[in-house]
């Protein structure tokens, strides 16, 4: 816990995350006013005048984009600054050379960046969830929308492990951070291209919360998948562990 | 005398074919061990051996009686070290990034200051790190070195960068440290630094001891320790032509 402490301390004393929070939070709530304004206009046409909150704003419509775009974009960003940029500015000496293992030290950094993760899928939902209470639509799905969100911390784990994976591969944060958004772009596009390959793949599942919002995956074929997730977070995760554990520094 | 550091037949070969040939050094409680040596001869190898930083290719390698890999966790609490460049984060104030340290080491902000009063850094404990200066920055790293009350302590090159005042004062904490028990391990290019804080000094060449003696024994026998380094380079450049 100490060690985890530390690292989310590393993490937080870098304002990006906070500036790049901001934006996205500020992204939800011009799509929202935009749904108010051009619903309320739509009405006004109708009726002949104008009334806010007849375009309701609900708190699934920016799931897709937090959990496709946002997040994974910020764990890689994580990632980048926990593993190559202290590895290039040698600061990973000083955790090296703590009372902590090296299997410890990966799972620990492994964790902060999930933790980031983990920020950024309940920031947004909260501020979706305010903008739809403001626009009018009461608590509805919120309880539903939140297990969505916490059902995809599970392949999300994957994509903080693979970029862990590709960060002890490569020299650099900007190297790593480039190549963690192409693997994971060309992951997640393969899935749509190619079904059997995309199946196997963690990136596939990155949207399980459809499953709970009524759309076309079955659950019992998530259920099923979940071998294939796990499998690859533990396959991905001893790759980074023997990779990690062998580096000099 | 306790044995605290036992380096036998220890290798360490980079990949480009240099590092640490064949290292066996022994390090007791209460020493201070000078690691003497040309730029290459292995001084920061064995350094981040001791740390953990790199794995050896062979040898036996014990801390306090334990092997140091197998018990990594529990041997490190009881080691500080500064190796090369201190590793501040420069972001965080100097009470941040000693409370990284200290954490670890379970010891609480209090004591963490007391250690940066030692150092002299106490009036800039709450300043970023980004913007001391490079002597200012060794400072932090051996209060980093020292703030868990180590029975062993590793700095490599302590007073890089440090001006004259500085270099003083760290010969003073090394002084004030081992005379309430702890063991030192210390590296510099600087033979008359040494000369003065060291009881003994082993010299390195090209990944081997080429010497090693008590500081006393060669204050007897030469007229200083830069005199003593010189001569068993020579005899050992001599012996390897």
């Amino acid at each position: 816990m100490i060690a985890l402490k530390n690292e989310l301390i590393k993490l937080f004393s870098k304002k990006k995350y906070i500036v790049f929070l901001i934006i996205a939070l500020a992204i939800v709530l011009v799509r929202f006013l935009g749904t108010i304004i051009i619903g309320g206009m739509a009405h006004w046409a109708l009726n002949n005048g104008f009334e806010l909150g007849k375009g309701m704003a609900s708190v699934y419509d920016m799931v897709s984009f937090n959990v496709r775009v946002f997040t994974p974009f910020m764990v890689f960003l994580a990632v980048s600054d926990l593993f190559p940029s202290e590895i290039q500015e040698d600061t990973i000496k000083s955790v090296l050379s703590q009372p902590i293992t090296r299997g410890r030290v990966l799972a620990v950094k492994s964790v902060a960046v999930l933790i980031i993760g983990c920020i950024c899928y309940f920031s947004l939902y909260l501020m979706c969830l305010f903008m739809q209470l403001i626009s009018g639509g009461g608590f509805n799905n919120a309880f539903t929308v939140f297990l969505a969100y916490v059902i995809d911390l599970i392949p999300l784990m994957g994509v903080v492990i693979m970029s862990v994976c590709i960060s002890l591969m490569l020299k650099g944060p900007a190297l790593s951070l480039l190549v963690s958004v192409i693997v994971y772009l060309a992951l997640t596009y393969l899935s749509y291209y190619n079904g059997t390959v995309g199946s196997f793949m963690f990136t596939s599942y990155l949207e399980w919360h459809k499953l709970l919002l009524g759309s076309t995956v079955p659950f019992y074929v998530i259920v099923s998948k979940t071998g294939i997730v796990a499998g690859s977070i533990l396959i991905l995760y001893s790759i980074s562990y023997i990779i990690f554990d062998k580096m000099d520094f | 005398m306790a044995e605290i550091v036992r380096i036998n037949a220890v290798k360490k070969l980079y990949k480009n074919n240099r590092g640490i040939k064949d290292i066996t050094i022994s390090v007791n409680k209460g020493d201070v061990l000078g690691l003497l040596g040309p730029n290459g001869s292995g001084k920061t190898t064995i350094m981040k051996l001791l740390c953990g930083l790199i794995r050896k290719n062979s040898g036996e390698l014990t801390l306090f009686g334990l092997d140091a890999e197998d018990n990594f966790e529990r041997v490190m609490k009881s080691v500080g070290s500064l190796i090369e460049a201190p590793a501040i984060y420069k972001k965080l104030s100097a009470i941040d990034n000693l409370m990284l340290v200290a954490r670890m080491h379970g010891v609480d902000k209090e004591k963490a200051l007391e250690t940066l009063k030692t150092v002299g850094l106490l009036p800039y404990a709450n300043d970023h790190a980004e913007r001391f200066s490079l002597g200012m920055k060794q400072r932090l790293g051996l209060s980093m070195a020292l703030v868990g009350n180590p029975e062993l302590v590793i700095l490599d090159e302590p007073v890089n960068g440090l001006d004259i005042e500085g270099v003083v004062g760290v010969r003073e904490i090394i002084e004030e440290q081992n005379k309430k028990g702890t063991t030192f391990i210390i590296s510099s290019h600087i033979a008359s630094e040494l000369e003065k804080v060291c009881n003994r000094v082993a010299v390195l060449y090209d990944g081997e001891v080429a010497a090693e003696d008590t500081v006393s024994d060669i204050e007897r026998k030469y007229p200083s320790l830069e005199e003593y380094f010189l001569e068993q380079i020579k005899q050992k450049r001599g012996a390897l032509l």
